[in-house]
């Protein structure tokens, strides 16, 4: 069911863990909040399932206002980041905890719970204890608790944290085919963006209690809102310079960064004279510095001298920190690219990759 | 309508909530404010009141007497003779009690074989009461039977009669108290002890500490809480002791173990001197709740809370 | 075990030797006064006449025990006691338990003033209530009743403490999944933190059951009638009645002290595990 988020405030104290949250969520759509922790995501999933009461604002599932309904009448299923399972219940009783509360006869219950323990590979340890389990079939008897109840909506709080890298990828690829098989609404909160990006059909971004940009991952990815994230998404993280727009002549523009001048395309030029910006941030993707020598010079929106710092190998690429002029900045490098720490080597930052933000509040051009 | 949802509506008044968890919690607090208000409040309240009153010796016929028994009870020398033996009783079996906990908690923390059946016997006279020990140590301190004299007379040491000597009644009720309560500091010192975390002690132990620098510097801070709530505890304890007096000297020989519950019982319930009797409580409150304040002050500065 | 780690935990062994001394010299020290309460309630009255005291029965005297059953209505003593002590128990831990989970689990105004209140009744010593107490329960008609020896023990500022400190310590997510598994304050109380809870409210219980039982002053107060005697008043008067058979009021006191010694060594170790739980912190 559609789930709606209507100018939804919360304050603790004086702390403004929301403010004025404002996010639509289809029918069946996979929806993720992130954000970095106190970001105010846990709340906004919080106020959805009922368990915190918005000091402003409503809620609404499947069109119906549930701001004032307590969590049972709201018919939402939660799976928790410690996974909140009964510890002195078996794995059965504590899949059947939830729907006993709805008086479904026993005879059916017993079949839900053994689907939903076929589905996810735990049929086997249902007299078992929690205690007994490794935390991957912890996980999953979370999740059978939360898909038994056929809810209208699953909310997940950093389900996957708890598991160890490999298992938490095994397990995105599981969620991502419950998802298409049960296609229920799903609200999904993380700090971890590889979760978002190959997850969430949108990913909503918050800081700071606010809302910082909603969009599909490939969108948030390529057109950040903002900033901040610009920065939060994507690792290693966006290079970022400051300095003032200058007109070139021939109608074009450059970032005069002391040092490090970044030559605009023309349609850019034309849209940060256009916005009147003094001064602006230039992004830079790690993927975007490359060495120079690959590379024609004038597909290069700037090319610098740098001294390698660190190289760190993941086996299939590079990443690698350059110092220039004294500023710091990441690069992804293919693997086996003829690179090695203290050596100095020119680089060039791709034409048409660059992303330009007004200092002061942010925003993005464009 | 429009301009409201926009700024966002406010949702379910805090008042409406307010009532809302009041109705909630009710249920499961009413059990205990009930009594409590009937059986804590109110008589703390009704005593303060009959201080002020004096009855007939039936306990009948309150009339208002304004402070004046306060002001008895105050300058009263009887009374401040038993304000006396009651501190001195607190100070011989808290210490002892806290000091042989210790040593016993202690010797029975490491996790050794067989270690459950000591435990077992250093916490067993929590299962004791004040009559069961008195009968206990009634044969014991016998003058002229008793275990106690025995053995001092094998050791070489003058016997004495202990529960009529004037000199000896009190130190003797105490023991009888100090053995009934160990087990009972034991238990509460054992458990503090495990609440100790075992990094501590390994770190102490990497940082090259001995067996006496471990024991100073990790288990007593550690402990510290502990022992201030067997302390204050203890404390309570003391100042209410009754049977034990009751059974073993009746407030005497002279007087010498007329502790303060002892002379507000007989004052109540033997001449039904109700009134002055309540005065002597209120005081008796008083002081209890001063010197409980007064170990917790102290206490702030050697107390290490995790 | 490979003989050589066998053998070096034999070694290991030998070396808490002395401390094995100690302790057994510190268990004799303590048990001593009840070894000997044991022994006289055992032996025959000419015994006490004689110096120096026996350390042995050579000649048990079983009927002591009898005696000490039919001198004084003990049966009743006990049942009484029994009663009191039950009542007082499951009073003391269900009025503890819900309030213990009030305060940790719900939301409402002036929790914190409120826990402070209840907090400040250990403040109160017994001894200021004692009088007006006694008039309440005597002028509701309450003397020589149960209602009267239990009723004001049915709530406690300690159990609450002990209890809210172990509910405390329960994930606060459980309390969230059961939010909206649709499970109210008391089937959540009654299905989740009751059975994760049962060490402390053993504890609670124990101790609850052994306060009771060892009682004095109160029913000493509050009861006349032979009838409603608890076992320790019964105890105090056998001392005062039976002053020529000594080894008559020992057998009555061992017959007392034996159901808390079994209690106390039943729950040793529930005893300082459900203290452990960070309940005498803060």
């Amino acid at each position: 069911m559609s789930v709606r988020f209507d100018h939804v405030s919360k304050r603790f104290g004086d702390v403004e863990a929301l403010v004025d949250f404002t996010l639509d969520v289809a029918d069946g759509e996979f929806m993720v909040l992130l954000g970095p922790s106190g970001c105010g995501k846990t709340t906004a999933l919080r106020i959805l399932a009922g368990l915190e009461e918005p000091t402003a604002g409503a809620v609404t599932i499947a069109g119906r206002d549930v701001t004032d309904l307590p969590p049972r009448q709201r018919d939402v299923a939660m799976v928790f980041q410690n996974y909140a399972l009964y510890p002195h219940m078996s794995v059965y009783d504590n899949i059947a905890f939830g729907l006993r509360m709805r008086r479904i006869p026993r005879r059916e219950i017993d079949r839900t719970v053994r689907e939903a323990a076929a589905t996810l590979a735990i049929a086997d340890v249902l007299a078992r204890k929690p205690g007994a389990l490794s935390g991957g079939q912890r996980q999953r008897v979370a999740l059978a608790r939360a898909m038994v109840r056929r809810p209208r909506a699953f909310l997940m709080d950093e389900p996957l944290s708890n598991l160890d890298a490999k298992l938490r990828a095994q397990t995105r690829v599981e969620l991502i085919r419950l998802h298409r098989q049960l296609q229920t609404t799903v609200v999904y909160v993380t700090h971890d963006q590889v979760e978002a990006m190959t997850m969430g059909h949108r990913i909503a971004v918050l800081e700071r209690g606010r809302l910082q940009q909603v969009g599909e991952p490939r969108e948030i990815y390529e057109r950040p809102a903002n900033l901040f994230v610009a920065e939060f998404i994507g690792s290693p993280s966006m290079s970022f310079f400051r300095g003032p727009l200058r007109q070139t002549d021939g109608g074009g523009a450059v970032v005069d960064v002391p040092h490090l001048p970044f030559a605009l395309d023309p349609a850019q030029a034309a849209a940060a004279r256009g916005a009147g910006w003094a001064e602006v941030v230039v992004g830079v993707r790690p993927e975007h510095i490359v060495l120079a020598e690959d590379f024609g010079e004038r597909y290069a929106a700037a090319t610098f001298e740098a001294d390698i710092d660190v190289v760190e190998s993941l086996g299939n690429e590079l990443h690698v920190s350059l110092i220039s002029q004294g500023r710091g900045m990441v690069a992804r490098l293919p693997a086996g690219a003829p690179v090695a720490a203290g050596e100095a080597r020119r680089f060039a930052v791709a034409r048409g990759h660059l992303l330009l933000f007004e200092p002061e509040h942010g925003t993005r051009l464009g | 309508m429009s301009e409201e949802t926009m700024a966002g509506r406010r949702v379910g008044s805090p008042r409406a909530r307010a009532i809302r968890q009041t109705v909630a919690a009710a249920p499961f607090l009413l059990p205990s404010l009930v009594l409590f208000a009937v059986f804590v409040f109110y008589p703390l309240v009704r005593s303060i009141w009959l201080g002020f009153h004096a009855t007939d010796p039936f306990g009948r016929n309150e009339v208002w007497v304004g402070t004046a028994q306060y002001h008895d009870v105050l300058t009263s020398s009887d009374f401040r003779h038993s304000l006396l033996v009651s501190g001195q009783f607190a100070l011989y079996t808290v210490i002892p009690a806290t000091a042989i906990g210790l040593y016993l908690a202690l010797l029975s923390h490491r996790r050794l074989p067989g270690i459950v059946i000591f435990r077992t016997i250093f916490s067993s006279t929590v299962a004791t009461s004040v009559a069961v020990s008195s009968v206990v140590w009634l044969l014991m301190l016998n003058p002229s039977v008793g275990v106690l004299n025995y053995v001092l007379g094998k050791g070489g040491v003058p016997t004495e009669s202990w529960l009529t000597s004037p000199t000896w009644a009190l130190p003797a009720v105490a023991m009888t108290t100090v053995w009934m309560n160990i087990g009972f500091a034991t238990i509460v010192i054992l458990a503090g002890l495990q609440n100790i975390p075992e990094e501590l002690y390994e770190s102490a132990r990497v940082d090259g500490a001995g067996r006496w620098s471990e024991f100073l510097h990790v288990t007593l801070p550690g402990l510290s809480p502990t022992l201030l709530f067997v302390s204050v505890v203890g404390v309570i304890f003391a100042f209410e002791s009754f049977g034990q007096i009751q059974i073993l000297t009746q407030g005497g020989p002279l007087d010498a173990t007329n502790v303060i519950v002892y002379s507000i019982y007989r004052e109540a319930f033997l001449h039904y001197n109700i009134g002055l009797a309540s005065a002597q409580a209120v005081v008796l409150f008083v002081i209890v709740l001063l010197l409980t304040l007064l170990q917790f002050g102290v206490a702030r500065r050697w107390v290490f809370y995790q | 075990m490979t003989r050589q780690s066998a053998g070096r935990a034999a070694l290991r062994l030998l070396g808490w030797l002395p401390l094995y001394a100690l302790l057994a010299a510190s268990a004799a020290v303590v048990m001593f006064p009840l070894y000997m309460t044991v022994v006289d309630s055992l032996q025959p009255i000419a015994k006490f006449l004689t110096f120096p005291p026996d350390f042995w029965p050579h000649t048990p005297v079983w009927s002591n025990y009898r005696a000490a059953m039919t001198s004084i209505p003990m049966p009743r003593y006990m049942a009484n006691s029994l009663i009191m002590a039950t009542v007082i128990t499951v009073g003391e831990v269900v009025t503890a338990a819900l309030a213990a989970y009030a305060f940790s689990f719900m939301r409402f105004p002036f929790r914190t003033p409120l826990f402070f209140l209840f907090l400040s009744t250990m403040m109160v010593p017994w001894e200021i209530s004692i009088i007006p107490n006694f008039q309440t329960i005597q002028r509701l008609n309450w003397l020589d009743t149960y209602q009267g020896l239990t009723v004001p023990f049915l709530a406690t500022a300690f159990g609450t403490f002990l209890l809210r400190q172990h509910f405390m310590s329960l994930p606060r997510e459980l309390k969230d999944a059961a939010d909206i598994d649709g499970y109210g304050d008391l089937r959540f109380l009654l299905s989740v933190v009751v059975p994760l809870s049962r060490a402390a409210l053993a504890t609670l219980a124990v101790f609850a059951f052994l306060q009771a039982w060892n009682q004095y002053l109160w029913p000493l107060l509050v009861t006349n009638d032979p009838n409603m005697r608890t076992v320790q008043i019964g105890i105090a008067s056998l001392q005062s009645e039976e002053v020529q058979r000594t080894n008559v009021v020992l057998a009555g006191t061992i017959l007392a002290l034996l159901p808390m010694l079994a209690l106390v060594i039943a729950f040793q170790r529930f005893l300082v595990r459900g203290l452990t739980a960070g309940a005498l912190k803060g």
